[in-house]
């Protein structure tokens, strides 16, 4: 549905296999995202892990990216965590609509 | 007639009077050749009357007699009786002065008896123990509260701490003890307190709180110390109580944010991924579209039911205080689980091996224990090093009146120093297992707390991981 939607999606079941993947292909402008949604509850490392991994990793990456928490937490102790991280464009919390995701990819 | 002054003050006129001066006034009388002798106060001053001054007393007076009748013999005579009649007089008052103050000592001594007996009464009352001691150490004063028996409370008297010790055969070190806290408040000077605990002859344990305090004396001399205790088992008990309940309740108040945090978050994720689902279902025309969105919801669908169920069952748990203990064999709990698990243990090549001679039973539930095994067992065997057989040791402790159950694995291990916070809440998964959905170890930390006990983990990445229980309440399992 997503190459329907006109553009390509990557899935990855937890932080670890998400950062090994784009460590992989950071200097390739072509094959990095444009926008990263971001869960926070997953096995083995974590949505913070993953912030902390990636906050790292982003002055090597050759393109500016988007990344959006989504997270069904209605956590206000998470929203406010999350704005400790400067590569944290926004928190979105679920349920998401198809047309907030249209209206996202159209502002980027 | 020639006045002779006394310089003394009669201090009872009445005594001038007494028998015991008739001899002398005879005498006088024979000596002037008169019949009128008489003894005069100190302060008389009679102009017909020749005076001969007695010490302490007042005058011999001759009178109608000048003092040219009396020849320096007959004088002389005169004089020396008044002087013997001054001695007499002063030995008399002297031993009147002294059966005086022993009349009045009898009376003072009276008056402090009587109040020694009432300060002693109330000292002897209280229901406190009262001990005084000397600048040394010494014991002054004990009241029946500090020493019941008699016999020991004169013994203590004048002696010390090390004296009575070895006299009632007792501990050296409660001398030793005792010593250390008359030198604090010795050395410090000021009043100390202190809580001690000891058993009754029934071997309940009694609560004292003690205090001890220095007395001066007007030099600023240390005089005296006081020492006295006070037996503080009820209030004791009830402060215990109320740590008890306070324990109990911020216990509780974890468990209520841990549950709220299960509830806004386990829970919710399902179900707003199911509404998302449901939604894009809801606008989609393309078939396969359709059918990939539909086989999504399955499985969310299910984490929401299990999710569900381990709450429910958690729940269950904590509030049955009805569940009985009883004495397992851990031994025959562990052979139990290694049959239910035999299958996997066989694929795997595992090796259960068991340690449970220091504490061979414990006092839990059944069902609980027999999961807790189950649960630490399979997660040892799920999360197994890949190409590495499962060993796996199972062994028990003894710690005073707690037992502690220990299993060891050499699986995959966890970082505990990035998962510690989260090792055994619901919904967490540090491995990508298929199975792996975050329950086990949550329904384990509740059943485990729900007796009362506690559980821990040490855990290497890629070396195993130990888990640790602790199972309280087992003194009828430590004989």
């Amino acid at each position: 549905m997503s190459s329907k939607a006109g553009f390509d999606a990557k899935e990855f079941t937890d932080g670890e296999l998400a950062i090994d993947h784009l460590r992989a292909i950071c200097d390739k402008p072509d094959l990095l995202p444009d926008i990263i949604f971001l869960d926070l509850s997953m096995p083995v490392m974590d949505g913070w892990e993953f912030l902390e991994e990636y906050s790292q990793l982003q002055d090597n990456l050759k393109k500016k990216i988007s990344l959006f928490i989504v997270s069904s937490s209605i956590s206000p102790e998470e929203v406010e965590r999350s704005k400790n991280y400067a590569v944290v464009t926004d928190f979105l919390i679920k349920p998401l609509r198809a047309g907030k995701i249209e209206e996202l990819l159209a502002a980027g | 007639m020639i006045p002779i002054r006394a310089n003394t003050r009669p201090d009872s006129r009445s005594s001038l009077q007494d028998a015991d001066c008739k001899p002398f006034i005879e005498v006088a009388n024979y000596i002037a050749g008169t019949a009128g002798a008489f003894i005069a106060p100190a302060d008389a001053d009679s102009p017909d009357t020749l005076s001969f001054p007695i010490d302490c007393y007042g005058q011999l007076c001759i009178p109608a007699i000048s003092p040219d009748s009396l020849n320096p013999g007959q004088r002389k005579a005169l004089e020396d009786l008044a002087s013997s009649l001054a001695r007499m007089f002063a030995a008399k008052k002297q031993s009147a002065s002294n059966a005086n103050t022993a009349s009045l000592t009898a009376e003072a001594q009276e008056k402090l008896d009587k109040q020694r007996a009432f300060y002693e009464n109330i000292l002897n009352k209280l229901p406190t123990d009262i001990a005084v001691f000397d600048a040394n150490h010494r014991y002054l004063f004990v009241n029946p509260g500090a020493i019941s028996n008699e016999e020991y409370r004169k013994f203590i008297i004048g002696k010390d701490d090390y004296e009575y010790v070895a006299y009632r055969n007792r501990d050296i070190n409660i001398a030793h003890a005792r010593r250390a806290k008359f030198l604090e408040t010795k050395n410090s000077g000021k009043e100390i307190r202190w809580e001690e605990t000891f058993l009754d002859p029934s071997g309940h344990p009694l609560h004292h709180l003690r205090r001890m305090f220095p007395v001066y004396d007007e030099n600023g001399q240390l005089s005296m110390v006081i020492g006295f205790g006070m037996e503080i088992s009820d209030r004791k008990a009830l402060e215990e109580k109320q740590a008890r309940l306070v324990r109990q309740l911020s216990t509780q108040n974890t468990q209520l944010i841990d549950f709220c945090t299960i509830v806004s978050h386990n829970l919710r994720a399902p179900l707003v991924n199911i509404s998302m689902l449901v939604d894009l279902l809801s606008t989609s025309r393309d078939p396969d579209e359709h059918l990939l969105l539909f086989s999504k919801l399955r499985p969310v669908l299910e984490n929401l039911h299990s999710t569900f169920n381990e709450l429910v069952e958690s729940i269950q748990i904590r509030q049955n205080h009805e569940i009985k203990s009883e004495k397992l064999s851990v031994q025959d709990c562990l052979s139990r689980t290694k049959e239910n698990l035999q299958a996997e243990m066989q694929r795997l090549d595992a090796e259960v091996e068991s340690d449970l001679e220091l504490a061979p039973v414990i006092n839990f539930p059944p069902q609980y224990l027999k999961s807790i095994l189950l649960n630490l067992v399979s997660n040892a065997l799920k999360y197994h090093y890949p190409g590495r057989p499962p060993r796996i040791r199972v062994a028990t402790k003894r710690e005073k009146d707690k037992i502690i159950l220990s299993v060891t694995d050499n699986g995959l291990g966890v970082d505990l120093v990035k998962h510690r916070d989260n090792f055994f809440k619901i919904g967490k998964v540090f491995h990508r297992h298929p199975d792996a959905k975050g329950f086990g170890l949550f329904m384990t930390k509740t059943q485990v707390e729900a007796m009362g006990g506690r559980i821990w983990a040490e855990s290497e990445p890629q070396v195993g991981t130990t888990f640790h229980i602790e199972f309280v309440n087992q003194q009828n399992c430590l004989s």
